[in-house]
């Protein structure tokens, strides 16, 4: 559907997105890596809006260039900085980038009433702009970004401002809209896109590093994600050997997720008798030892451990 | 190994593309125009610049309501005036509008809609040139209508191609970079350019807008028209492909 060959963008001699290789169906797709990996660039390219210096975006065997506003009709973007104008309310915004998108008024006008209502803003739809929080502001976003039906939905940070329960009721949206389309979500908030991307796009110094299901991620780190207690002192010990994926205290303990890479023997080679943080720890807490599944979060991390 | 049929949808998006490849362009910038302000409509073509356009009826009617100072201040400069001033009225609209627009950063998403901010800003731009050409067609009329008939159709005709001739210019920068700054350098350096070429080359100056015959002026009105026509053709359709947004 929609390929991307060796796409290479650069500002001068320095090189934000580097020689990416895509190919990309329907379904849902998470974009996922830390702050300036090249995320916004590489969705801006594929949005039309900024040119690579080099490699060629292709959608049905023809280039984006060559679609031009054929290919613009396909899609709907929400940046990740979303602008608006402050005097228009929110249907007469959305009527505005109907009318920009070639929506006729009619199909508009439903489409709009539609959209509001999904995302929760049906209330209050004849306010003007300047008056939503962000959250409902980013909503606004979300609605205008779908207003077309678009075949490639592209969405940077779309969660951004928005509670845990917009959040959900967000996820429950796409999830639906998801059907018979592409859609690239991009964020690094890991939880809004474990449970409802197809694939989880990763880039790692500015290139692709990984193109995989949820589950081949997690499976790279199987059998080496473990949890445990300990006292503060020992986990100021422990954190210098392991690489902690969280932390949590709890009365006069923490409790400690972290990776091992080689597969123990016993607890004793992690935590117990033969670790630096034996003289540390507390009989008590080996016990509480156990070996963890590894979830998005923890590849995540993992991978960008160095960063 | 089944092949799957393709959708409606894709049949459509192939059939058109390949029709605009075999026959590009073959709509007329006008009729393009004219099926982009059914689409649009004037109220969000004009969005948020009703205010600049009342200001500038109002500052001409202040104009005219001085007429008789300012032809006193004028003589023999009021040609002069009417080629800063028509372009003037085309800038400061739209300067205004972009400025509002670069305000609220909403280029990011109306770039990547069907109709982008490039094909709202050549519209609106034909719009503006109409309108200024119109309001100082007036002014002369009012300014000149005693020096008669072939004075005043000479100075309409003058102030409509400055504000073609400056539209081009506007345009080309267009095409480069659509900052605030560089329109603001561009009007700074029409005024600069039209006052240098007053002092230092008065004769010349003044051969070229008094004493060259009218038709002449009517020829040159049309030729910058069909090159300013050109020209917004252009960059409409070279800038709703693929293009960095530049603000």
């Amino acid at each position: 559907m929609l390929r991307l060959e060796n796409i290479t963008k650069k500002y001068g001699d320095f090189t934000a997105v580097a020689d990416i290789h895509l190919e990309l169906e329907q379904g849902v797709y998470g974009l996922l890596s830390p702050n300036g990996a090249g995320k916004t660039t590489l969705l801006k390219m594929i949005a039309t809006l900024m040119t690579p210096t080099s490699g060629e975006i292709i959608y049905d065997g023809k280039t984006i260039q060559e679609l031009g506003e054929h290919y613009r009709e396909l899609l709907g973007y929400m940046p990740q900085h979303f602008g608006y104008y402050r005097d228009y309310t929110a249907v007469r915004y959305l009527s505005y980038l109907a009318a920009l998108k070639g929506m006729d008024r009619k199909t508009a006008a439903s489409r709009i009433e539609e959209l509001l209502d999904m995302v929760g803003l049906a209330d209050v739809k004849r306010k003007k702009l300047k008056t939503y929080s962000g959250g409902m502001l980013q909503r606004v976003g979300i609605a205008q970004a779908m207003l077309t039906n678009p075949k490639i939905l592209i969405l940077d940070e779309p969660t951004a401002g928005l509670d845990p329960r917009e959040r959900a009721r967000f996820r429950e949206l796409l999830a639906e809209f998801a059907k018979d389309r592409l859609v690239l979500y991009s964020t690094h908030i890991v939880s809004d896109i474990e449970n409802i991307a197809n694939r989880i796009i990763m880039l790692k110094e500015h290139q692709l590093y990984c193109n995989s299901t949820v589950e081949e991620l997690c499976q790279t780190l199987e059998g080496k994600i473990y949890s445990a207690y300990m006292e503060e002192a020992a986990y100021k010990e422990f954190a210098k050997e392991h690489f902690v994926l969280s932390v949590k205290p709890e009365r006069n303990r923490v409790a400690v997720r972290f990776v091992v890479e080689e597969q123990p023997e016993s607890i004793g080679e992690i935590v117990g008798k033969d670790s630096k943080a034996v003289g540390c720890m507390q009989e008590q807490y080996a016990r509480d030892w156990r070996l963890e599944y590894p979830n998005l979060e923890d590849v995540f991390l993992y991978i960008y451990r160095e960063e | 190994m089944k092949i799957e049929y393709p959708t409606e949808e894709e049949i459509n998006t192939s059939i058109a593309v390949s029709i605009e490849k075999a026959y590009p362009n073959r709509e007329g910038l006008l009729v393009y125009l004219g099926r982009l302000y059914r689409q649009i409509g004037m109220a969000f073509l004009l969005h948020g610049m009703w205010e600049l356009f009342l200001l500038v009826i109002a500052a001409y009617g202040f104009g005219i309501c001085c007429y008789d100072k300012l032809s006193q201040t004028l003589t023999g400069n009021s040609h002069l005036l009417i080629i800063l001033v028509s372009p003037l009225v085309f800038q400061s609209i739209l300067l205004l509008s972009v400025l509002r627009e670069q305000e609220q950063y909403t280029y990011e998403v109306e770039m990547t809609c069907k109709y982008t901010v490039y094909h709202v800003l050549a519209l609106r731009m034909l719009i503006v040139s109409g309108f200024s050409i119109l309001l100082n067609a007036i002014f002369c009329t009012i300014l000149f209508w005693e020096n008669g008939m072939a004075v005043l159709v000479r100075m309409v005709f003058l102030s409509a191609t400055a504000v073609f001739a400056y539209s081009l210019f506007y345009v080309s920068l267009l095409t480069k970079s659509i900052r605030l700054i560089y329109q603001v350098l561009l009007y700074g350096a029409w005024l600069l350019g039209n006052v240098l070429f007053r002092l230092l080359l008065p004769m010349v100056y003044e051969y070229m807008v008094w004493r060259l015959p009218v038709v002449i002026h009517v020829f040159v009105w049309f030729l910058f028209a069909g090159i300013m026509g050109h020209k917004l053709s252009q960059f409409m359709y070279r800038n709703c492909q693929y293009n960095d947004v530049r603000v």
